[in-house]
């Protein structure tokens, strides 16, 4: 009972107009350690003091002197100041008790008193006065809550809404008076009806349910239809089960939600017509590609001896020639591919020589040979795995040695295969050719430039060829750094992440 | 050397024949279905394929299909994995993705892109040991 500001003296009014009683009181209760405000012989005078000085108690005479008697003034006490009041009574009449009681007070002590009892009477009015005032506070704080929440709030009893705040109302489109006592189903659309008395039904009768599903609920007008998220709970409510809960109007989120989702259908739907566009321009233009190709080598087959150097000169340039569109066609469709974020990586556990460059080098040694160029593969590398997507490795590479060797008229190709700092792979492309001006090495990465533009360029090239080299290098995290001198020759360098511990030792026990 | 020779598409056909044909006893087909019943009836015949062309873009049956039930039948006749037919994919690089599919996930045993040149066919056979260089 103490633990309610215990620390502090109670502070007690005593309004009683027998002085010698009244001293008594107060005497008594001093000694039991409580602070007596004063002493009044009228209710008036009581309520004045109350007015100024705060008081945790008042013990109140019922019969005085006056205008106002124990009891009127007791009511201002407890009904204006929320002050609790203990009433000191002699045998009273049936009638005056009644009226005592309706006030409400907090206690009783009989005259004469027993001084026992004193005590614990006002402790315990004091002790329920503060209890009472903090569950008036949470109710109030609750009432706020509700009130203002942007949720609908509700509470069913036997299908029908017994309490509501605004904004259930609000959802719906009706006034709160003309909520109250309506049918809960009334606020739902038809379809939906069976389902929520079902679901209602099930609740109460304790099933355990999803705490929220989605509605539809009907407007006032009859006709809109709302998406609503309900969600409910069982309490008791005056005395009876009901259903408790929360409607929040989520129509336009899901509108939003719809519009979002058809937007992304749509969009999927165009990159799909996208994909299988690219891929069918790729077929239509190889597949004829591929038929010159094929009986143009048909047609020099079944010529055999008899050709001469001329004739095999037109065959080898129509060779070249559809190799070259095969290429053009093919790059132009990765560059899109690239574009568009299409083309996906996989990267894997590499082997530089055997994966990759072997096949590749068998390419370009004949090609090297037709111009007469030197063309020379060293690898003195201690580890030669990388980390790549083996497809877009193989195509950096085929471009570069192919650029080295289109661009170097005399001299020599060299591929080199090293390890650098921190264990890093390196392949390194160098040549002895043409070389790369210092204006034009800002523009190499560019998709669509060369060098030399115009129709009077001296090399064939569509210039998507490095445009690719470094989109592929990007994305597999290899570091190009290229080095060259205008009439002496080019390098460049591929650098590799190095390969992590725990990659290295999954390579060793694989073998 | 029995070789098998399954593409859709008139040219490659006459192609590869034509630089198969120095090497080997060449059959054609035009799908998959008509590839896979050859390959059985060689097996039953006991005079297996040791090679098969196969195009990944087919009507009817594609080649990927073809490569699965090719050596789904190896598996049930309990071939073992050196006596499988080796295998070579051909494709037009529409995808690369679908190729790599093929080569990695369908066993085939290598792989070639369109159109075919002379000298990458013959470099894959001696590296399968199916011609001396």
């Amino acid at each position: 009972m103490s633990d309610i500001d215990s620390k502090v003296k109670p502070r007690i009014l005593i309004v009683e107009d027998s002085a010698i009683v009244a001293l008594e009181l107060k005497e008594y209760l001093q000694r039991l350690n409580y602070e007596i405000v004063d002493i009044c012989a009228a209710a008036e005078d009581a309520v004045n003091i109350a007015q100024e000085t705060e008081i945790d108690l008042a013990l109140f005479d019922i019969k005085l002197k006056g205008e106002m008697d124990g009891i009127d003034g007791a009511q201002i006490f407890i009904e204006q100041y929320e002050i609790p009041v203990v009433f000191l009574t002699a045998h009273t009449d049936e009638v005056t008790l009644e009226r005592a009681k309706k006030t409400k007070p907090n206690g009783y002590i009989i005259k004469p008193f027993v001084y026992e009892d004193i005590k614990t009477t006002i402790d315990v009015a004091i002790y329920k006065s503060k209890a009472d005032k903090k569950i008036k506070e949470s109710e109030y704080l609750f009432r706020a809550l509700v009130e203002n929440s942007q949720d609908g709030i509700f509470i069913v009893q036997n299908f029908v809404v017994v309490y509501a705040n605004e904004a259930f109302a609000k959802i719906f489109g009706y006034e709160l008076s003309e909520v109250i006592n309506e049918n809960f189903i009334t606020f739902f659309a038809h379809s939906e009806r069976e389902k929520l008395v079902d679901n209602y039904r099930n609740r109460i009768n304790g099933k355990i349910l999803p705490r929220e599903i989605e509605v539809i609920g009907l407007h006032y007008d009859k006709q809109t239809e709302l998406i609503l998220n309900l969600s409910a709970g069982i309490i008791l409510y005056k005395d009876a089960t009901a259903v408790m809960g929360t409607v929040k109007d989520i129509t336009a989120q899901k509108l939003a939600e719809k519009t979002l989702i058809e937007a992304k259908e749509m969009l999927e739907q165009s990159d799909n017509l996208k994909t299988e566009f690219l891929g069918q321009i790729s077929h239509e233009i190889r597949t004829p590609i591929n038929n010159i190709l094929g009986f143009s080598y048909l047609i020099k087959e079944e010529l055999g001896s008899e050709t001469n150097d001329n004739i095999n000169n037109c065959f080898r340039i129509m060779d070249t020639a559809g190799k070259r569109l095969v290429k053009t066609v093919d790059q132009i469709i990765q560059m899109s591919q690239l574009q568009i974020g299409d083309q996906k990586v996989q990267k894997e556990i590499i082997d530089l020589d055997k994966d990759v460059l072997e096949d590749i080098l068998l390419d370009f040694f004949q090609k090297a040979k037709e111009k007469d160029l030197s063309f020379n593969y060293q690898n003195v590398a201690s580890s030669q795995y990388v980390e790549c997507d083996k497809f877009m490795l193989g195509e950096i590479i085929t471009s570069l040695i192919d650029n080295a060797i289109k661009y170097t008229n005399e001299g020599s190709v060299d591929i080199l295969v090293d390890n650098y700092l921190d264990n890093k792979t390196v392949v390194e492309i160098k040549d002895t050719g043409i070389g790369i001006s210092r204006n034009y090495l800002k523009n190499i990465f560019l998709p669509f430039s060369q060098e030399e533009s115009g129709y009077r360029r001296s090399f064939e090239g569509n210039g998507l060829g490095m445009a690719l080299v470094k989109k592929y290098a990007d994305l597999n995290d290899i570091e190009i750094e290229i080095n060259s001198e205008k009439g002496k020759g080019s390098s460049i360098k591929l650098f590799f992440e190095s390969l992590s511990e725990e990659k290295i030792k999954t390579l060793n026990i694989h073998g | 050397m029995k070789i098998l020779i399954v593409e859709d598409d008139l040219t490659s056909r006459f192609v590869l024949q034509k630089m198969l044909t120095p090497y080997g006893e060449c059959n054609s087909v035009v799908n998959g279905r008509e590839a896979v019943e050859a390959f059985k009836l060689a097996l039953d015949e006991k005079k297996p394929y040791d090679l098969i062309c196969l195009d990944i873009m087919m009507h009817e049956m594609d080649g990927r299909t073809a490569l699965r039930l090719i050596r789904q039948i190896e598996k049930e006749n309990n071939i073992h994995a050196k006596d499988e037919v080796k295998i070579v994919m051909m494709t037009a690089l529409d995808s690369p993705e679908e190729v790599f599919d093929a080569y990695y996930k369908g066993a085939c045993t290598h792989y070639l892109v369109k159109p075919i040149e002379k000298q990458k066919l013959l470099n894959v056979l001696e590296e399968l040991e199916l011609i001396k260089k």
